[in-house]
């Protein structure tokens, strides 16, 4: 797990999110435990409570179930779910290179054909 | 965000000459590291002195854990480390321990020797050396090695990284963070500094206090939602002016916080936002209430 | 009585067997070695016995200062750490009433025998009579719990030595003056009832300066 205090993204999210990478990709598997709030905030040498929101913005996605007494366990990834979340990141990394277009000064159209080229490489 | 609580203080007041500590309700949360922070003189070693049991003249009511305890089985749970004269001078290590057998039930001495060995203490095992002679550095190391030995639900710790070097203050983070994690919920650390720089990384809940009073508290992830870092050019110094929480120009452009609630005042300007620390939070709310005009 | 001797050891600096040994043995013995060397010098006995007296007021003296110094006065006087304990009352009360303990034990003792090493190779007139034995552990032992519960305000080495030094004064008049006279069963009485008032009050003035380190420190 990298954790880059400076990016800008809050630590919660980024923790979030590379546990969600590892889920959706079967790193973590369906009813293993993640670690516990505190034993993963000594590892990563930071807050508690930092643990605890990243954990309960991924039980908000839906990723991961609460159990009193006993920790933080994998929920079950439907197709559907995987797709959405993968969409979703499509989104964003497009929105990034629409964004460097126009910093750059790049027409709509330049841009689909740069794509376009991407796609015939792959 | 709601959690148990380790300790209740309810309408708590105590008057000095010149100064008043009063807190009509606050409440510490169990299972986290929560930070006092304030200026020299805000109150918080007098308040740290009242939950340790060593200043008795308060009014207001305290509520330890569950409430159900007794005063010995509170005392007894908690641990503390002090300013001052806290060991009587011409004790070495070994009457440190022996003295602690005697006075806490639950002490133990390997691991208080193998503490001892780890913050490298004393040059050799059976120092001889007086608690007097030691630095105020290694003093504290010893004060934490004691309080560490023994088992615990509760530690007040009342400026601990103040006289520790960097090295070792990274050091004491781990050993809260590594006493959290055994406690799994049940233990709670409750830290007093001037300094957070040094503990934002290990700090869950967070106490402001300026002049014997609570300013601010919260959780450290929902203050940093609260507050807003902005950033922006000197132009926009005046339009921004009365949106924001607090603000500093210089001839480059002006940074300061911005409450979250109030960010879309903002609006149409051009400026950059970040995620404060809590540093950055608590120099900006300390600046609001203290006497000390910067 | 282990829990008290316990108690008691955590206000000496007891980590060094040396110390220890010291507190308990060797300074009895020098107390006793001291006499016999001033016998040897052909020192009159009552002199001898009476300086036995003078040394036992300023070692116990000196001993009640490093053990318990400034423990009357509500200044800091160190006992942070062990006021975070429910048991640190009973800690500090149970060290005290050991120290007292040990002290009328030891003055008991040494007064007795140097009594027999001061009457060494006497004449009968020069010789100390046995009943002295009694009356000069009463005088020392009231003039040190006086000083214990005047020093026991302060800090200060030479301040409590000072105090002691005056006690002994005192001590050395009303020793000499009534050297001859014959006290009788009811002046004894008096004393011991004096001598067991200062205990209780020593004991309880240290107690409440304890307690009143709880409260009220300008800060």
């Amino acid at each position: 797990m990298k954790i880059l205090q400076n990016s800008g993204v809050p630590i919660y999210q980024q923790i979030a999110d590379q546990f969600q990478e590892d889920i959706l990709c079967g790193k973590q598997k369906q009813g293993e435990y993640l670690p516990s709030i505190r034993g993963l905030a000594k590892d990563l040498r930071i807050s508690v409570i930092t643990t605890m929101k990243a954990y309960e913005e991924l039980e908000k996605r839906g990723l991961i179930t609460a159990v009193q007494g006993k920790g933080y366990y994998v929920n079950a990834q439907d197709k559907e779910m995987l797709r959405e979340q993968h969409l979703r990141k499509m989104e964003e990394y497009l929105m990034n290179a629409i964004t460097a277009a126009r910093v750059a000064g790049v027409t709509n159209s330049e841009l689909i054909h740069m794509m376009e080229l991407l796609l015939e490489e792959r | 965000m709601d959690h148990e609580q380790v300790i209740s203080i309810s309408k708590l007041n105590k008057k000095f000459k010149d100064f008043e500590l009063n807190i009509p309700e606050l409440n510490i949360p169990k299972g986290f590291a929560t930070a006092l922070i304030g200026e020299n003189g805000a109150g918080k070693s007098t308040l740290l002195n009242i939950l340790a049991g060593i200043r008795c003249d308060y009014t207001g009511k305290i509520t330890y854990f569950d409430g159900a305890d007794t005063e010995k089985e509170i005392r007894e749970k908690i641990g503390y480390t002090g300013p001052g004269n806290y060991f009587i001078p011409h004790w070495t290590s070994l009457q440190v321990a022996k003295a602690s057998s005697l006075l806490f039930d639950h002490f133990h001495k390997d691991r208080f020797d193998r503490l001892c060995k780890e913050l490298d203490i004393f040059k050799t095992a059976k120092s001889k050396k007086g608690v007097s002679k030691l630095s105020d550095g290694m003093r504290m190391k010893l004060m934490l090695a004691t309080v560490f030995a023994r088992d615990t639900d509760l530690l007040l710790l009342d400026e601990p990284a103040s006289p520790l070097d960097p090295l070792m203050r990274d050091k004491l983070c781990s050993m809260m963070r590594e006493y959290l994690d055994q406690g799994n919920g049940e233990k709670s650390v409750f830290f007093s500094t001037h300094n957070i720089a040094d503990m934002e990384n290990v700090t869950d809940y967070a106490i402001i206090m300026e002049q014997g009073m609570v300013v601010e508290q919260g959780y450290v992830e929902e203050l940093k939602e609260k507050y807003i870092l902005v950033k922006g050019e000197a132009a926009d110094y005046e339009k921004v002016k009365h949106s924001m929480y607090s603000i500093q120009k210089n001839s480059y452009g002006f940074t300061g916080l911005c409450l979250s609630e109030k960010l879309d005042e903002l609006a149409g300007i051009d400026v950059v936002t970040e995620i404060p620390t809590l540093s950055q939070i608590c120099v900006s709310v300390m600046k609001q209430y203290t006497v000390l005009h910067a | 009585m282990k829990q008290y001797s316990k108690s008691y050891h955590v206000f000496l600096p007891s980590s060094q067997p040396i110390a220890l040994l010291t507190f308990y043995i060797l300074y009895p013995l020098g107390v006793l070695c001291f006499t016999y060397f001033l016998r040897c010098l052909t020192m009159f006995s009552f002199i001898c016995f009476g300086a036995t007296g003078a040394m036992l007021i300023i070692v116990e003296g000196l001993f009640d200062y490093i053990a318990f110094a400034g423990i009357q006065s509500r200044k800091d006087n160190n006992l942070e750490y062990i006021k975070t304990s429910a048991k640190g009352k009973q800690i500090i009360c149970q060290g005290m009433k050991m120290a007292a303990w040990k002290r009328i034990l030891t003055i008991g003792v040494v007064v007795s025998i140097s009594l027999f090493i001061s009457n060494i190779g006497a004449t009968k007139k020069e010789e100390v009579p046995y009943y002295m034995i009694f009356r000069i552990i009463i005088l020392v032992c009231l003039t040190v719990q006086a000083a214990s519960c005047i020093t026991r305000y302060f800090s200060n080495i030479y301040l409590c030595i000072g105090v002691n030094y005056v006690l002994l004064t005192l001590y050395s008049i009303v020793g000499f003056a009534t050297w001859n006279m014959h006290y009788d069963v009811w002046v004894y009485i008096i004393l011991i009832g004096v001598l067991v008032g200062l205990l209780v009050l020593n004991q309880k003035l240290s107690m409440k300066g304890v307690e009143a380190s709880y409260y009220d420190q300008s800060n």
